[in-house]
């Protein structure tokens, strides 16, 4: 039973020409959900995972990717776990 | 049970509410579920409050989210201009640095047999034993010896009103101008420079020339890992504008360089070489601008041959010609100053640097073109250099003999490394030659202003200058220091050649070191006794960002166990002295007034510290040293240092109206911030009709400076055959105490490695992961050899980052520092590396 559920977002800054890829490798990886993306090369990704070294790992991650110029952590909040799965009425 | 009404469960809540901050940060639409709960409370029951964040200069603001006292979340703030929502990896992993598992909670000193002894166990003591300790030990140096016999040092992680209250507490109640900040190793030769060039401190520009320039020239600076957020501001820059050029100089390949359109590789000190040949450029392509140059430039000669700042009895001290006279300079015509660096030609600065002819005359071309706004930016690179003074002053030349300064996107720009280096250690002044404002402890009418607004009988500010960083360590070992009090720093780790100078001052038997901090850091536990600190947002703060903006933020949370912060810490050890110990009996006869009050009653129970009620300060957040002392100090001490800048070019607001906004860029006139400073229209300070006025100087014109390439003090040679640079990794800040403490950084990048040129390793048989010795005159360290990480090398330097307390690279550096400035130069000395 896990005590903790990390939820961040991040805002990645990728070459445009090369967003593409940069797309699919964040697409792939476990805990990442890309919630927009734009032309200009901005791409919003959201993490959820049981510890915030995961996040941290995923982040490591994007921000040395090719074609990857800068990630930016924007929003990162701890909730107990337990609390969520109680109001949505699965109780662990 | 089921969630909220809107069919939303607060999970969905939750990750809308960080969908909705990214976009809002990147200026996207935001999604439809998310718009109404963006600062909703009741769907997440934190409390949000504002902060500006406790790592870098960058001055990111950051909404921190409590919850039964303890910090639950943070977010980039979308309404600071600084950060717009933004936060790098560091920031992201703020609300976990207070929570370490070994963090200090209990004044600690070293026992044997319940008595204090310098070799004795760290032993958990109350606050009052820990302060009769130490008030006995001052008390001793002082009466032997003066107060010459004590010292400090501090940080430009101290919030405004600590570092105020400390030089105040050294300069005006102990007499004694030994304090000085760690910014003295990463932001000395920037003051010198702006001083020597402007006759005034820190940048006259500010961030929005990032939205401004047309060209970024990065000196040295790796911002993609150490400014990642400023860093996004030039990649948003260039990626939005085709037209714009980024050029990267370093020693090494590094990971600003994927952004580089003008990549260049150079030869350690050779910086120098580089800056007076685009000079020489600008000269004979005849971009010079006239106008700009014969209205509002001085040109001036610098003195030569200024040695290294090592101790006087070292060759290349005793060699050195100007040694004593390092900072002076004559007068010189701008025809003079065109000879001068004439001799600076394409071929040369080719074959000196190692920069191929065609990549250097890029870079001087961004400088010559007349139509190219240009955003000069470095930090340690060319901070850290024994001719680091000499290289600012050569980076402004080149801006100001192409008049490209002071208007938006022309812009040559120190970016600092610690949160408030600018605010604290170099506004407030709390280097040992430095008073509030610009002022110089040197200078009498400086002393008798400073002593004027605190109350202070004539004669109590001395007038020698005290012994900077590096000498105070020296002072140390040699018995001249022998109490001596850290706060907010590890200089045992940050010092260089820490074995030879660093580490016997601390363990000197005739000394008593006292270190606070939150952690027990490499230089805590070189101490003898250690006292817990509260940090960020446990005790109410203010720092100075590198673009001269002040930001204020409140107690959110309370410290862990005993810990105090540094004010309290302070004030409450000045309860300990009176002026009859401490003073000479002429300024007390003189002013009997004065005579056996504590130096808690003269500093900061004087009537101005103490005239803010403590039913002042915000009623919903705490503040432990103002429900302490009984009245709002760190308002009073605001107003008190306020008053040495206003009117003089350094205005800042008044007190509350930083807790309302989200910073403010000084000076601040008629409740107006200035962006760019020394330009007519923009600078209020400017006379109208001058167009530009460097004010700072009393002619109202900066200086163009003849300096030439001097070697560095320790080249590589037969027996030490590698350039060896240190600096950071983006994981980790500055000396690693708090990042090393988040397990997730700490698991990105847990050692230190010796990067190195892949076929360096291979010439000497070594693989990637490799253990070495890394060896120089003065120490070694063991570490593995890393071939392919993003720092890459060019043949003959090694990169090895120094964060990490178990291999302190500081053994192996130099400690030879800029002749003006006293900055350590960490970037360059020589070593051997040899297999285990």
């Amino acid at each position: 039973m896990t005590e903790e559920i990390h939820i961040s977002s991040l805002l990645v800054r990728s070459n445009p020409a090369r967003m593409g890829a940069v797309l699919k490798t964040i697409q792939s990886m476990p805990n990442a959900e890309i919630s927009q993306s734009d032309p200009s090369g901005k791409i919003v990704v959201l993490f959820e995972a049981e510890t915030d070294r995961a996040i941290g790992d995923a982040l490591a991650r994007i921000q040395l990717l090719d074609g990857v110029a800068s990630a930016a952590l924007v929003f990162h909040q701890t909730c107990n776990a337990q609390d969520l799965a109680f109001e949505e009425g699965v109780p662990q | 049970m089921t969630g909220p009404k809107t069919g939303l469960t607060r999970r969905d809540a939750i990750k809308a509410q960080a969908a909705a901050a990214a976009a809002l940060a990147a200026g996207l639409p935001i999604p439809a579920a998310a718009q109404n709960l963006v600062t909703d409370a009741n769907v997440t029951e934190l409390k949000w409050s504002k902060a500006a964040c406790r790592f870098c200069g960058t001055g990111c603001s950051i909404m921190v989210a409590t919850k039964a006292g303890r910090v639950v979340a943070t977010h980039g703030d979308t309404q600071a201009e600084v950060n717009r929502g933004l936060n790098c990896v560091k920031g992201y992993f703020l609300s976990k640095i207070m929570y370490g598992a070994d963090r200090l909670t209990t004044p600690l000193l070293r026992k044997t047999g319940g008595e204090y002894d310098k070799n004795g166990e760290f032993t958990p003591v109350s606050w009052d034993e820990a302060f009769d300790i130490m008030a006995e030990k001052w008390k001793k140096t002082l009466a032997e010896k003066g107060p010459e016999g004590i010292g400090m040092f501090g940080s430009g992680q101290w919030t405004v009103w600590e570092g105020y209250a400390a030089s105040k507490l050294m300069k005006a109640g102990f007499r004694s101008n030994n304090i000085d900040p760690n910014a003295r190793h990463c932001m000395a030769s920037a003051v010198g420079g702006f001083m020597r060039t402007f006759g005034i401190d820190e940048p006259m520009g500010c961030y929005d020339d990032f939205e401004n320039a047309d060209a970024f020239v990065l000196w040295g600076s790796n911002m993609a890992e150490m400014h990642p957020i400023l860093w996004t501001r030039i990649t948003d820059r260039r990626f939005s504008h085709p037209h714009v050029k980024v050029a990267v100089l370093s020693t090494f390949t590094h990971r600003s360089f994927d952004l580089a359109d003008i990549p260049a590789v150079f030869t350690p000190q050779t910086d120098m070489v580089i800056l007076n040949y685009i000079a020489n450029y600008i000269i004979q392509n005849d971009a010079v601008h006239k106008d700009f140059v014969g209205k509002h430039i001085n040109f001036r000669r610098g003195n030569t041959d200024i040695g290294y700042g090592l101790r006087p009895e070292h060759p290349l001290q005793q060699a050195a010609e100007n040694a004593d006279k390092a900072g002076g300079s004559e007068p010189m015509s701008f025809e003079e100053f065109a000879e001068f660096v004439s001799e600076y030609t394409l071929e040369k600065a080719e074959e000196m640097s190692g920069v191929p002819a065609e990549t250097l005359e890029k870079i001087a071309k961004l400088y010559a073109d007349p139509d190219t706004k240009v955003m000069s930016l470095w930090t340690m690179g060319a901070n850290q250099h024994t001719r680091g003074v000499w290289t600012n002053n050569l980076l402004y030349n080149i801006h100001l003999l192409t008049g490209k300064i002071s208007t938006p996107g022309n812009s040559p720009f120190s970016l600092t490394g610690q949160p408030s280096a600018c605010g604290t250690a170099r506004e407030v002044g709390t280097f040992s030659h430095r008073l509030p404002a610009d002022m110089v402890v040197k200078n009498p009418k400086h002393r008798a202003y400073a002593e004027k607004i605190w109350k202070l009988p004539e004669g109590t500010v001395p007038g020698w200058v005290g012994s900077h960083a590096v000498k105070q360590n020296r002072d140390l070992k040699d018995g001249k220091i022998n109490c001596y009090w850290v706060q907010v720093n590890n200089n045992m780790q940050a010092a260089p050649n820490m074995m030879e100078e660093g580490l016997p001052g601390y363990r000197n038997p005739d000394n008593f070191i006292v270190v606070s901090d939150a952690y027990p850091t490499v230089t805590a536990e070189a101490a003898d006794l250690i006292l817990p600190a509260a940090m960020w947002v446990e005790k109410e703060g203010a720092f100075g960002n590198a673009e001269r903006r002040t930001q204020f933020w409140y107690q959110l949370v309370n410290a862990p166990g005993d810990s105090k912060s540094d004010l309290w810490q302070l004030a409450e050890f000045s309860k300990r002295f009176t002026t009859d110990e401490v003073w000479p009996a002429e300024i007390l006869d003189a002013n009997p007034e004065y005579k056996g009050k504590t130096l808690f009653e003269v500093l900061f129970a004087n009537g101005k510290v103490d005239q803010f009620e403590l039913s002042e300060k915000a009623k919903e957040y705490g503040n432990h040293e103002s429900e302490d002392f009984g009245f709002y100090i760190q308002k009073g001490l605001f107003e008190e240092y306020a008053e040495f800048g206003r009117g003089k070019a350094h205005d800042l607001a008044p007190f509350d109206r930083y807790h309302e906004v989200r910073g403010l860029r000084w000076p601040v006139v008629d409740g107006k911030e200035t962006r760019w400073r020394f330009k007519e229209g923009s600078d209020p300070y400017v006379k109208p009709g001058s167009d530009y006025e460097f004010y700072g100087k009393p002619d109202g014109k900066a200086v163009i400076f003849a300096l030439p390439y001097e070697p560095p003090a320790e080249s590589p040679d037969a027996e030490y055959p590698m350039w060896l640079s240190t600096g950071r990794v983006l994981e980790h800040w500055h000396s690693g105490s708090m990042t090393q403490r988040v397990p997730e950084l700490y698991q990105a990048v847990p050692d230190a490695l010796c990067y190195m040129h892949p076929d360096d390793a291979k010439a000497q048989g070594f693989r990637r992961g490799t253990e070495v010795r890394i060896i120089s005159r003065r120490g070694e360290i063991r570490t593995r050899i890393e071939t392919r990480g993003r720092n890459k090398p060019p043949k003959g330097l090694v990169f090895v980052p120094w964060f990490d307390a178990r291999r302190l690279i500081n053994k192996v550096t130099l400690d030879a520092t800029d002749p003006i400035s006293k900055q350590t130069d960490f970037k360059k000395c020589a070593v051997r590396i040899e297999a285990v």
